[in-house]
This record gives C-alpha cells, structure tokens and sequence, in this order.
C-alpha cells in the first residue's frame, strides 16, 4: 500500500497544481479579454457594413422610386408608414423599413437590426418647399406624384433639414446651435442612420445619446454624432451615418429621377 | 496492484501540461492573428479607400448639383488663410488668383464669406465627416479650369466663373493634371480633380500646432532618374502641368527597390493614398444633370401647347431659333425668337447693293463681297479683306485704288469705282426655299450655316432671302424655361434634338418617343468639327448618326469612340 507515498509515483501535489491552475487562469483571461475587445470589434465592423449596405439601398431606391422610404413604426413590420409615401411620414424618426428596402439581417418582426440585435433607426427630410411650379406642401423627399416630389420642386429649391452636430451642448429645436451654427458634422442630410450600439438595449448613456432616440419620434430632425466614449455619465456608442444632400441628388440625376 | 501501479505511473499529469500547451499556442496564434500588421494595414487600407471615394462621390454630388454653374468645383480649405476650419477658403474681389489656393483640405462643412457673397457658390460645403483611417482629413486639389476667380476684373464684384461645358476637355483654359502609378507611368493626363489621404507623419513630418504646411501631411517621391513628384505642391504658372503620384507605402517597398532613388541616399518615405476625378467623369455626370433639365423643359412644354417645338438648324453659330417643320438639329433655344429678316441683294451694271433690311448686322453674322477679278489692296473699321473677299461685320470698307465695297452701320453695302461681285450673307440661318432671283445658292435643303454653303447672291438683277420667324412659342421661357447656366454655359452647342409631329416615327433604343436629346459630349476622332452642319460632327455611332430617327439606348455605355448620351422625353 505505501505505493501511493512514493514519491516516485505520485501526481502533482496542491501546490503544482495551484500554480498550474493560476498559469492557466493568466492564458485564459488574456485569451478571452482580446476575445471579448474583438468581438466588440467584429460587431462594430459588422454593424458599420450593414449601415454602408443601407445606405446604398436607400440611395437605389431612390433611384429607382425617385424619393426616400418614409420610416417604419412599431405597428408596419419593416414597411415604411405610410404606404407609398406621398404625405407626411408617420414619423420623421422611425425604425429602417427593412422589408420595404429588402434589407438583412432583420428580427422576428421584420426591422433591420445591428449586430447587437437592436434595430436601426431612420429619419429622413421632411421638409415641403412651395414655391415651385404647381408644387403642393406634401414633404418633398418621401413625395413622388405628379404635382409634388423632388423632380417636381426640382434641384434649386430642395432644402433637406437634418442635422447631425458633433455634441449635445448647445443644441436647439431644429438646429446645433443658436444664432450662426457651427457646431454640426451636417447641416444638410437628407437622411439620417444609426445604430444604438452594444448598449442599446441599456438605458440611454447621457445627453449625446439622448439626443438619439431609440424608439420613432415625431417630429425629429437634430441627431449626435461622435466617436466612442466609455463611463457612466456621458457615455456614447452609437453608430451614426447620414446621406450628404448631393450624393442623393447626383444618384437621382444620374437614374433619370432629378432635374 | 500492478496494475493500479501501472496505471497511476501513466498519470504524471502530462496531459494538463499538454492542455496548457495547447492553450499557450492558441492563445500565441491568436495574439499573430490579431495583431498581424499586414492585416492590420489591409484594414486600414480599407478603409480609407472608402472614406476617399465617398469624398469623391459627395464632391461629384456637390459639383453636378450646383445651382449656379454646374460642374464649378469649391476652393480648398487652405493653411493661408490662418487655419484649417472645414471651411471652403474663397478670396476677395480684390485679390489676384494665385495657385497657392488650389490646394488644401476638403472643404467638407461650409464657404467663408468671400464664396457667399458674391452668390456664386452654394453656401454649405460638400457634407460628409471624411478622415482616413489615421483620422486625418482627406486634402484636396482642383484645377484651376473648375474654380470661380472671384476677382473684379473691372466692373464685375462677383468675378467670373469659366464657361463648364464638354468644349473644355479637349481645349482647357489651363492644363488638366496627371497621375502617375508607383514606377512614374502616366495614368491620367485629364484629372481635374485629386483627392488625398494623407496618413500617419512619415519621414520627419511635424503635423503640431494644426497648422501645418501642405507637406507636412503630403509626401513625395523621388524616382532612380531623380524626377521628383510632390503631392504637395501646386501649379506654379497657368502652363505648368502639376503632376501627382500613386506611390506604394513605404512599408511595402523594399530597400533594394530599384525604381526609387538609392534609399541610403534618399530615404523612401511615402504613404499617401489617392483618387482623383477625370474631366471626362465629370462631364459625364454634367450632361445627365443638363440632359434632365432640358428634358424637363420640354416635358413642361409639351404640357402646356401639346406639341414640341421645332428644332433649330443644326451648326447654328448664331440663332438657336426654331425652324418651321425642321426636326432636327439643336434645341430652339432663343429668347426671345428672332423675327422676319429679309436680306437684298441688287447688282445693276457693274455696281452691286446689298442690306438685311432694319435688322443690318443682327440679322446675320456678316457680309462678304467678293470681287470678280484682281484683289484688294486694303480695309478699314468693322471690314477685313483677305484676297478678293472683303467681310463686314459692321461700317467699313475694302479698298483697291478707286475700287471699294463699303458698309454702313445699319447693313447698307454697295460697291463704286466699277467695282463688280457677289455677295454672301453669311451666318444668317436662313431658310433655302425663301431664296428668290439671284440669291439661289445654296440649292434648296442645303441650308446649315457654316461658311462653305452661306447663301450666295450673284449676277445681274435682284434678288433675296428671308427668315421667316417659327410661330411655336418660345421654349425657353415661361413654365418650360430653362435655368440660365444652360446658355450661359453654351450647353446648346452640346445638345441635339429631334422630334416629330404628330408623334410618331422616333425610336431610342426599342422605345418610340414624341422627341428624344442627346448630349453630344466633346467632338472625338477621328475629328469632329463643329460647328457643323452634319449630323456626324456631333453624333457619334453609325445608329445615331443616320438619319432613320432611330437612337442608341439611353443605357448605351460610354467609350472611346461614343461618347453621345440620349434622353427620351415623353409627354
């Protein structure tokens, strides 16, 4: 029996293999924290893809449609709201309507979604220039009909209104600043894409994120927009892109849709 | 026993080592994996390759759709104006245009004021957050053939914009660029545009206090023959060919790279990425916008009188005017429509008369008389004589001796001193069937303005030719008017046009159309020369070019021997 106390034979003792296990702990939490930073990573590429994929879509099918998609509510399954455009948006700010541009990766109920699988948001110019030629004061960018609609308004009176400001501070209503605006990214997109983040499905992060609204808002026209900020007060991870007024207009040019 | 003996001496715990091992080399592979520098540069690479080319898009996007003259390019934003701020860096009325402001950094948010005031550049830049992957800005340099000169060259406070129209590709004002590949071959000789990313400092570059100059961001190559190209730098005269260079990275390029100069000489230090525009891709782009606006004016103008107007003649240098029952040929673009001119000619014995009536010299382009026999010997005021030929643009005169052919202001010509000739009216558009007695050539059908078949009056006895006014109204004008960079551009020289009355007969690609246009684009070769009164000057397939009314597609793609692009337009 006094086999198992030779030492010749014996395993590693208690404190080899605490050593081992805590060497093994070291491998592994340098392995998994990378891991965990790229995965981060890989999301956020991902998610960038998919919003770059949107875009495109958007400007196609404006290509083809001659106006933007209004957004999509709760209540349309990824289907723009209304149908068809041609009046007011249901919503300025509203969630991607993925079926209506065809868009993937979408969730159960048919919304585009990041790679956190929170869903994207849209908004889109809704103003309605009158001045022009037999024009009516249905929104110019979601409008295509023969008596309203961007070909109809025509390129010279188009004044889209969204705005993306590099911070929450000083923001008004309709604008990044009070009296001469500086302190915007856009002050002219026609468009506006974002996603929520990895902590989208948290409470908002602060004023920035604030001013991006998870849920449709209406009317919504003034977003944030700025790199990553980690921390509790302001924290900000959306990812937020916008179509410039003049790749949308030279696409439509270029299709036949825009004098 | 001897076999749990056997069994606990194979268990020395080799397999944990193993496992650890195992975890080790992963863990070692993944850490190569992740921080493998090629991959790292492929995706930084990436994307500022996107970055660059949606700048490229947005600044197309921004030029197309310029309100005032489309195709007119923004100023950079330059060091020498204190700053870089985002903003396009115009000048004042009262400054020279100097080269030094061709070159900055895209102007991506805004126009300081000089570019606002004087209403010729739209007020917001060209709106995108563009940076490489390094998070520098992208720089920018236009030729100066895309720039407004905001300078007041004598009564003008809003300076001049050049004239943007295909005529400028083959024929520009100042040089276009060139690129160059990594060896220093020619890419392009017709890029009115480069786009730059600059990247992290290289070779002592000292981007600190954010004001740095154009080099410390851009970089240059010196080549085994000591040609140097510098990104930084800018024309340095209106002949100068600036030229750039598509290098490769640094990182890439190896010591013994014999392309480079000796690098124990002169260290490679490059790492720029670029794109740029041709003239030819913009004016593609521009004779869409043009295209669109055209076809809108007429879709408008067929809304409101049902019909389309009649075409102009084609190689009109003058008039743009719609012809009765004349289909094709430019768009009738005049307003307001010239009206009736008759022009007379008279020669009783050897003396010769000739006028255009109350018009004179708006009626045509000029008048020449040709002497029967023996050359004039000299000219005065609006007259130039060259051999036997004496042209009047207004009051002058030819001489030989006693012999001369005179003008007054108001077209009044006549000869004295037995001095006899023809005459041509010249440049007049007018219509063949209209000439009468001894105005009788150009035959009939014959009757495209260039000077080889102006109409031509000659002989004992009178004779006349009229232009009768085309009743349509006028297409440019009212509902269907165009804007006016159309014309102030001389778009109408770029544009053909036909259509049918009733609307039938036209077919573009496998669609029969009321009226079709084509935007001819720059004449190619073998050559084109306009103006012109063959259909061929202007068109360029052997479908478009025959007189059959039917048309290449709308989608036919653009080569270098076709460079037309058609437009249906329906009612």
């Amino acid at each position: 029996m006094n086999i198992y106390f030779n030492k010749k034979f014996a395993g590693f003792t208690l404190v080899e293999m605490a050593i081992v296990l805590v060497i093994l702990g070291l491998v592994l939490s340098t392995l998994l924290l990378p891991l965990q930073a790229q995965r981060q990573q890989l999301a956020q590429v991902q998610t960038e893809n998919t919003l770059q994929n949107v875009k495109q879509a958007l400007l196609g099918y404006a290509q083809s449609k001659g106006r933007l998609p209004c957004p999509a509510t709760a209540a349309t399954n990824g289907l723009e709201a209304p149908l068809g455009g041609n009046v007011l948006c249901t919503s300025q700010l509203g969630y991607l309507p993925a079926t209506t541009l065809g868009i993937q990766p979408t969730d159960a109920d048919g919304f585009a979604v990041d790679a956190w699988n929170n869903r994207i948001m849209y908004a889109v110019a809704q103003n309605s220039t009158t001045n022009a030629p037999a024009n009516t004061a249905t929104p110019d960018y979601t409008t295509n009909n023969a008596t309203d609609g961007m070909n109809v308004v025509g390129l010279a009176n188009l004044t889209p209104e969204l705005r993306v400001c590099n911070s929450s501070t000083g923001v008004i209503a309709a604008a990044c600043s009070g009296g001469a605006e500086t302190n915007y990214l856009i002050n002219n997109a026609v468009a506006v894409i974002y996603s929520t983040g990895a902590t989208g499905a948290q409470a908002s992060g602060g004023a920035d994120e604030n001013l991006n609204p998870k849920i449709p808002t209406n009317p919504k026209s003034v977003f944030v927009s700025h790199g990553i900020v980690a921390g509790s007060l302001n924290e900000f991870d959306h990812l937020v892109t916008w179509i410039s007024p003049f790749v949308l207009y030279n696409s439509m040019i270029q299709a036949g849709q825009l004098h | 026993m001897q076999k749990l003996n056997q069994t606990i001496v194979k268990q020395r715990g080799a397999v944990l080592i193993l496992m650890a091992f195992i975890i080790g080399l992963g863990v070692l592979a993944y850490l190569l994996q992740a921080f493998d520098p090629a991959r790292i540069r492929l995706e930084q690479d990436k994307k500022t390759m996107q970055a660059l080319n949606e700048a490229k898009q947005a600044l197309i996007g921004w030029a197309v759709s310029h309100p005032n003259t489309p195709g007119l390019m923004p100023y950079p934003d330059r060091k020498t104006d204190g700053n870089y701020d985002d903003t396009a860096d115009c000048y004042a009325s009262n400054v020279n245009f100097n080269y030094i402001f061709t070159l900055g950094r895209l102007p991506l948010f805004k126009n300081d004021p000089n570019c606002v005031n004087t209403k010729n550049n739209v007020v917001i830049g060209i709106s995108g957050d563009f940076r490489d992957s390094s998070g520098e800005r992208l720089w920018y340099e236009v030729s100066k053939n895309l720039l407004h000169d905001y300078k007041d060259n004598g009564g003008n406070p809003n300076g001049t914009s050049p004239i943007i129209n295909p005529g400028i590709v083959n024929n520009p004002a100042y040089p276009w660029f060139t690129v160059r590949d990594r060896s220093g071959a020619v890419i392009s000789t017709r890029v009115a545009v480069v786009i730059i990313a600059p990247a992290e400092p290289v070779g002592g570059q000292d981007r600190s206090g954010g004001i740095a100059d154009p080099n410390q961001y851009l970089d240059k190559i010196t080549m085994a023959d000591n040609t140097v190209y510098e990104n930084y730098n800018y024309p340095t005269s209106d002949i100068n060919v600036k030229e750039f260079i598509i290098g490769e990275n640094l990182k890439t390029v190896a010591q013994n790279d014999t392309t480079y100069k000796d690098q124990s000489v002169e260290p490679y230090y490059y790492n720029d990425k670029l794109v740029y525009i041709t003239i030819d891709e913009l004016m593609a782009a521009l004779e869409k916008r043009v295209g669109e606006e055209v076809r809108n004016a007429l879709k408008r103008y067929h809304d409101t009188n049902g019909f389309y107007p009649y075409a102009a003649k084609l190689g009109s240098a003058k008039l743009y005017a719609c012809e009765t029952n004349n289909l094709t040929g430019f768009l009738p673009v005049t307003n307001p429509a010239p009206t009736n001119a008759i022009c007379n000619y008279n020669r009783a014995g050897l003396n010769v008369a000739a006028n255009c009536g109350a018009g004179g010299f708006a009626e045509v382009a000029s008048i020449l008389f040709r002497k029967t026999a023996t050359n004039f010997t000299s000219s005065s005021g609006a007259c130039n004589f060259s051999g036997r030929d004496c042209n009047c643009t207004g009051a002058g005169n030819c001489t030989r001796g006693v012999q001369i052919f005179q003008c007054d202001a108001n077209a009044n010509c006549d000869t004295a001193g037995t001095t006899s000739g023809e005459v041509r009216f010249m440049g007049g558009e007018f219509d063949a069937t209209t000439m009468a007695g001894t105005c009788n050539t150009p035959t009939a059908g014959n009757t495209c303005q260039t000077s080889a078949v102006d109409v031509r009056c000659a002989g004992i006895g009178a004779g006349s030719v009229t232009r009768n006014v085309c009743t349509d109204p006028v297409l440019n004008a009212g509902t269907s008017q165009m804007p006016a960079w159309i014309m102030n551009n001389r778009w109408q020289d770029y544009l053909y046009y036909e259509t049918t009355r009733p609307m039938v007969g036209i077919t573009v690609g496998n669609r029969a159309v009321g009226a079709m246009i084509a935007t001819t684009g720059r004449p190619l070769n073998p050559p084109q020369i306009r103006p012109s009164c063959a259909r061929g000057d202007y068109l360029d397939s052997a479908r478009n070019v025959s007189a059959d009314s039917d048309y290449e597609p709308t989608s036919a793609l653009r080569n270098n021997s076709y460079n037309d692009q058609t437009f249906v337009v329906l009612p």
